[in-house]
């Protein structure tokens, strides 16, 4: 009864704190990021391992010096079972734990006002957001950072020495962990000596001033021994480089990091910019290369919009704290400008006591705004306690209500299809009036009469409209543009399900051999380790003599692209074929395995001519590499499905194994129309075709009368045979836009896209299809070799059809497919 | 020695002219005085050629107006060349810092007035459009005179004298509305204000909330954005943003008095009107390359006046004068150096570059250190600002133009090749842009003639007839015009020479080989 009673106490005090947690945490199950990036499956896999004493033989894996970030997973993994969710556990709960220190540092400095908007913001903090679901160490370094300085004011505050001693050491604890997680935080450690200098500035000021009172011998002594020092530690960095590099590196600051989080200039040096000789001594003087709309057009990529709200908010906050000297501001304005101008500045010299101490290290080297996170901890601490100063300490709930259901609404109707351009067209409207209140708040601060009256009203809109602003998709960083690799994960995931369903095969684990395993649930046993694969204690293997004998199951990117060899002919494929994400799974098999397979697969094809069977008997035929059951299989799904031929990967393996059969016939159609001038031939209305000389060939030439935007064709009619496959060899060159071969009677796919091109040279294409099943042998077809449009004209030296006749040539090991009798 | 100072920091950079829209406006205006009688028996004298005069001049966009009326002059007086060609910009950017300078001399004080000069003077954005062909510098010097007229009117209780800020802020709206309606906005809402008419606070108050209101309407928020968006990416607001912010500050923090609210509601209106209006401005042509950025250059002067204002309350008017002309007169010297060289030294440049960073870094340390009654250190700190923001700006305008000289020298060095050639050669230019450049570089001597020697014809290229170009003439065509409109050049076309500074366009000089069948 006492722990209800105390429980619904701290519910009725904390209920504003709660629901801005409960906000931050809807926000970022709502834009769940999971582990899909890249570096985030090798921290999960490291978390995996972790208690295994793995991963094995792996040394210098990258990110495995970060055990600060996948320890803390792996005994989530152990608490809750391994599963992507489970890996991002972590950094969700390091972000909500900012949000905790945020609200206590603000507490500390400048009550609870300030603490509550800077929960807030955090809560909505877009790069926060976005960066909470996945396992990089970029929300876990900023909740140790935090952690670090909070435990150190703490320090500084408490009375008794025990608890001074205590926070010391769990702010020295987070500092460790911040290492940890990320070695390259180490100039935290200069925020909190700046910390510690202003806590003990008195202290300090006694002294300096015991110092003064020490005889001058002992003071000139000391003096020089520094001075030695520092003369000595500048020798020794000027004799590995000389001063041209300080200054030709030096050059580069001020374009990385400065423009990026004020204007959202992005990435304005690669490191391929500065050329081979960035790091050379008297080298020219860098250039940045010369962009034709610089003053227009982000230098990379577009331009980095996730600050907008609060480098404006806070530029005005900043300002406002100096001018005003407040100094409640003053800890959080020393921590960001340390951490700022280190990662202007620091790159520089990017590590200390090493050879290359003087070479700097453009952005790229950052990688991505992703680092930012780090530093935006003290700059909404600074929004906050400015926002804070405006805002009535009886009515802080009415705008923290507010701003939580407002951002909660405008997420879903964003979400929406049907309301999404309206709500982002509000947030844009919400961001402009954001900027335009910044800007005028100053003045309702310091106001008294006029617009001073109004002061808590113009900060209380403030805060939701901060919140509505921060939820203006800004890419890359916001989850919606990271579809592709949502797709690519779902289908893994299905890819995944499939393998665990046919245990039969090994598994070769190249190229998705880790994004597998961790989908699922590290069931399949990735490792790094040399020959670390035993199949069937893992589901593994690179030895080549089991897969040999057994067979073997891999994976690859993409399903519609062009396959030139049989043994990349897909056996299953996850997702949509059209997208880049589409996963394929390709199944090799034994000798007489494959035979049998096919045997099979076509017993079924015939038997129900389903989709899915005709599509395994496709398969399966390429597996056992026999190109006229191959024919014969894309044959049935043309008569039957023609929508759904892979007629586009098929072209390749047609031409690779059909090109060369030598019971092919070729039928020159260049000639054909020499000989039958022009019978059986039709153009469009505008084009007039001859024949003219070229080195000794004959080309046949096109003319557009008129610039036409009709598509005006050019047809043949042709013999073709059922059941065949057949090439269209052409070599054209064309001003005019062209199209290549068109069916206008039947269904016939075809390799050529549907789509206008222009070739200024002569350019090759074969173009593939194959006829279906029809009753009878053969039949009178209508072709539409090509269509054209515009002007200028299209001119053939090349037009062949080729029949492939697959029958004799493609004898695999003796193996002739006829022998298989229904 | 503000004004010097602002001539020799545009004088060095000219560079020739590097927008379609400068050339268009050059050849506009040569062609604008000499014009024939469009009727053969026509009266002929001063007023028929007037009226022909003025008949030519309204088929042209009326933005630029100022500039081809005054440059024509200078073109029929002084002939064709790139120092003309950016005098009216180089004169409305002097005119623009003298009024910035009298505006705010009249507004705070004089010390402020030669700050915010100063910042004129080596504001990027500033320095890069008025060594341009472009009619903006002007219309901001108008819009400054327009601002400047009208406070004095201000000050004084007769009517009389608001007539010639309004009789500027009409003729601006009949040149560019979308840039004077603010300033006339203003000005109307300003004068009805201190009029005190009874009950006009709560009317004012509903027209404010009815024009913001319009932020509502479909599309605004999102043109807005995409203009803010636009205008934000300017490499100068990297040190403009922070500068304004704190001036916004310290100009709260102070007594509003008459001069400061007329300041913040110039500049308020100005804000409001670019971004409520932006669907519009968006559409306008003369945003199609840089013209959004004279908006934002629009919008800087009372931005600057701002700063001016913050610094100048900060310090004693001997030791800013002090600053000013140590800065001012080793910049000015510097700057004769820069015009004597074709660029930048490699050690200015790095200087420069390096001074982007510490210029920002410079701004804060300004603010966390400046503490009253350290004189000695206080001035150190303004020095150093201004020092910074001054190499700063230097290496943003290099780097501004430096993004868009190369169509410029590849079509000089087109045109020095042709030149070189034997003979009198024949040319066709297969490109509007480049074809206007060789004519503009030939100083317009005669349409169809290279340069004033006449030792080249130049003849655009009909794309549909380039089968028909004689034999032994040359042709210049840039690969984007060969890729999208020629095609495949005729077999008799023989590369002579291509000429590309950048990888972004290339120049391809052919010689058409007389075909042995003819």
């Amino acid at each position: 009864m006492r722990s209800k009673r105390i429980l619904l106490d701290l519910l009725t005090r904390n209920w504003l704190i709660l629901a801005i947690i409960l906000l931050a945490a809807f926000l970022r199950w709502f834009y769940y990021m999971g582990v899909i990036r890249g570096d985030d499956f090798s921290y999960a896999f490291y978390a995996h391992e972790f208690f295994q004493g793995g991963p094995e033989g792996s040394r210098h894996l990258a990110g495995l010096n970060r055990p600060g970030l996948y320890v803390p997973a792996a005994i989530l993994f152990r608490l809750f079972g391994e599963s992507e969710f489970v890996a991002t556990l972590f950094p969700l709960i390091a972000s909500i734990a900012t949000l905790f220190f945020i609200y206590k540092i603000a507490f500390l400095l400048s009550g609870r006002k300030a603490a509550l908007v800077g929960a807030f913001l955090w809560a909505v903090f877009p790069l926060d957001i976005f960066m909470a679901t996945q396992l990089d160490p970029e929300a876990p370094l900023a909740m140790a950072g935090s952690g670090a300085i909070y435990s150190l004011l703490l320090a500084g505050r408490s009375a008794k020495l025990t608890d001074k001693l205590i926070w010391y050491f769990v702010s020295g604890a987070f500092l460790l962990w911040s290492f940890l997680i990320k070695l390259s935080s180490a100039p935290i450690v200069f925020v909190v000596v700046g910390i510690l200098v202003m806590q003990h500035w008195p202290r300090i000021l006694q002294f300096l001033a015991f110092i003064r009172k020490l005889p001058r011998r002992l003071l000139v002594a000391g003096a020089v021994v520094i001075l030695f020092a520092v003369l000595t530690t500048s020798a020794f960095i000027l004799s590995r480089q000389p001063w041209p590099v300080v200054i030709n590196n030096l050059e580069l600051t001020a374009y990385d990091i400065a423009p990026g989080w004020v204007i959202g200039r992005t990435n304005p040096i690669q490191q391929t910019d500065l050329g081979g000789n960035w790091a050379k001594i008297h080298r020219k003087v860098f250039t940045p290369p010369a962009q034709p709309e610089t003053l227009t057009t982000a230098t990379a990529g577009g331009r980095l919009r996730v600050f907008d709200v609060y480098v404006a908010v806070f530029l005005v906050a900043a300002g406002y704290a100096l001018v005003q000297q407040n100094r409640s501001a003053y800890i959080p304005m020393i921590w960001l400008g340390i951490l700022f101008f280190y990662m202007e500045w620091g790159p520089f010299p990017r590590s200390f006591g090493s050879s290359s101490v003087l070479v700097y290290t453009p952005l790229t080297h950052w990688i991505a705004a992703d680092n930012f996170l780090w530093i935006s901890v003290p700059m909404v601490l600074v929004i906050a306690i400015y926002l804070a100063q405006g805002l009535d300490e009886k009515k802080i709930a009415a705008p923290m209500v507010a701003g939580v259901s407002s951002v909660i609404v405008a997420a879903l109707l964003l979400d929406s299809l049907q309301t999404h351009q309206l709500a982002l067209n509000y947030l844009y409207v919400t961001l402009i009036f954001t900027l335009a209140l910044s800007l005028i708040s100053p003045f309702a601060l310091f106001g008294k009469k006029d617009i001073g009256a109004s002061r808590p009203i113009l900060f209380a809109f403030l805060i939701p409209l901060i919140g509505l602003s921060s939820l203006i998709p800004s890419p890359p960083y916001h989850a919606g543009d990271f579809f592709k690799e949502q797709d690519r994960r779902d289908n893994l995931r299905a890819a995944s399900s499939y393998l665990l369903e046919h245990p039969d095969l090994p598994i070769r684990p190249v190229g998705y051999g880790l994004p597998l395993d961790v989908y699922s649930e590290f069931q399949f046993g990735f490792t790094y380790a040399k020959g670390g694969y035993l199949f069937p204690e893992t589901r593994f293997t690179r030895d080549r003599e089991l897969v040999r004998l057994l067979g073997v199951y891999f994976l690859k990117q993409g399903c519609g692209q062009l396959i030139t060899h049989f043994r990349e002919w897909p056996f299953e494929v996850f997702g949509d074929p059209d997208s880049p994400e589409c996963i394929s799974l390709i199944r090799k098999l034994p000798k007489e395995k494959k035979l049998l397979a096919l045997i099979e697969a076509k017993r079924n094809a015939l038997a129900f001519l389903t989709k899915d069977k005709l599509t395994s008997y496709l398969a399966a035929s390429a597996n056992a590499k026999k190109l006229s059951e191959f024919v014969n299989a894309l044959s049935l799904v043309v008569t039957y499905f023609p929508e759904d031929t892979p007629i586009s990967q098929a072209s390749g393996i047609i031409q690779t194994y059909g090109l060369s059969a030598v019971g092919n016939i070729r039928m020159d159609l260049i000639s054909l129309f020499q000989q039958e001038q022009g019978r059986g031939w039709a153009f469009g209305a505008e084009l007039t075709p001859r024949t003219m000389e070229e080195d000794e060939a004959a080309v046949l030439v096109v003319d557009i009368g008129q610039k036409t935007e009709e598509a005006q064709p050019i047809i043949v009619n042709l013999n073709l045979k059922a059941n065949t496959a057949y090439i269209l060899e052409v070599e054209l060159r064309a001003f005019a836009q062209y199209d290549l071969l068109r069916f206008p009677d039947y269904e016939i796919p075809d390799s050529y896209l549907d789509s206008w091109n222009r070739d200024l040279d002569w350019t090759t294409h074969n173009v593939v299809f194959v006829t279906p099943d029809w009753p009878e042998d053969q039949r009178d077809v209508k072709i539409e070799l090509a269509r054209i449009n515009d002007r200028g004209g299209i001119a053939f030296r090349v037009l062949n059809l080729v029949e492939v006749n697959a029958g004799e040539s493609l004898e695999v090991g003796g193996q002739v497919l006829n022998v298989f009798a229904y | 020695m503000l004004l010097i100072l602002t001539l020799a920091i545009r004088l060095a950079f000219v560079d020739g002219l590097w927008f379609s829209e400068s050339l268009t406006i050059a050849a506009d205006s040569k062609s604008l005085y000499s014009f024939e009688p469009a009727d053969p028996g026509s009266e002929p004298g001063l007023l028929a050629r007037g009226k022909e005069f003025l008949k030519e001049l309204r088929t042209l966009p009326s933005e630029s107006w100022p500039v081809n009326v005054v440059l024509g002059s200078l073109y029929t007086v002084f002939g064709v060349s790139d120092l003309i060609s950016i005098l009216p910009g180089l004169a409305a950017s002097l005119l623009a810092g003298f009024f910035i300078y009298f505006l705010a001399a009249q507004l705070f004080d004089e010390t402020t007035g030669l700050l915010a000069a100063f910042l004129w003077a080596i504001v990027p954005l500033s320095v890069f459009l008025s060594v341009s062909l472009l009619p903006v510098v002007p219309l901001v010097a108008m819009n400054l005179l327009a601002a400047a007229l009208f406070f004095r009117a201000v000050q004084t209780p007769a009517w009389g004298t608001y007539l010639p800020a309004a009789f500027v802020a009409a003729v601006g709206l009949v040149l560019d509305w979308t840039f004077f309606l603010p300033t006339a906005i203003f000005m109307a809402l300003y004068t009805i204000q201190r009029l005190k008419i009874p009950k006009w606070k709560p009317v004012g108050n509903g027209l404010g909330l009815l024009v913001l209101a319009t932020a509502f309407l479909p599309g605004v928020g999102a043109a807005a954005s995409e203009l803010f968006n636009l205008n934000l990416l300017l490499f100068d607001n990297f040190i403009m943003l922070p500068l304004l912010a704190i001036g916004l500050v310290f100009v709260a923090s102070v007594k509003r008095d008459l001069p400061i609210h007329f300041l913040l509601i110039w500049l308020a209106v100005k804000a409001a009107f670019v971004f409520i209006s932006a669907p519009y401005i968006l559409q306008r042509p003369l945003l199609q390359t840089i013209g959004f950025s004279g908006y934002w250059l629009d919008l800087i002067p009372p931005v600057l006046i701002l700063i001016a204002f913050q610094f100048a309350r900060r310090y004693d008017s001997q030791q800013i004068k002090r600053v000013l002309l140590g800065i001012g007169a080793t910049a000015i010297l510097g700057s004769i150096f820069l015009i004597l060289t074709p660029s930048f030294p490699a050690g200015f440049a790095t200087i420069s570059r390096i001074s982007v960073g510490v210029a920002f870094l410079c701004i804060f340390l300004y603010l966390a250190f400046w503490k009253k009654g350290r004189p000695l250190g206080n001035i150190s700190l303004l020095g150093a600002l201004l020092t910074f923001l001054l190499l700063a700006s230097l290496s943003i305008v290099n780097d501004y133009v430096g993004s868009y000289v190369y169509p410029v020298e590849d079509a000089r060095e087109v045109r020095a090749t042709l030149k070189a050639l034997d003979g009198d050669p024949v040319v066709f230019v297969g490109d509007d842009f480049v074809y206007e450049r060789l004519l503009y570089l030939g100083r317009y001597q005669n349409p169809q003639a290279l340069d004033e020697s006449d030792s080249a014809s130049v003849y655009a290229l009909n794309p549909n007839r380039s089968g028909e170009v004689p034999g032994g003439a040359y042709v210049v065509v840039s690969s984007q015009y060969l890729g999208l409109i020629l095609g495949i050049p005729p077999a008799n076309w023989e590369v002579v020479q291509e000429f590309s500074h950048s990888s972004q366009q290339t120049l391809i000089l052919y010689h058409v080989v007389v075909d042995d069948l003819e």
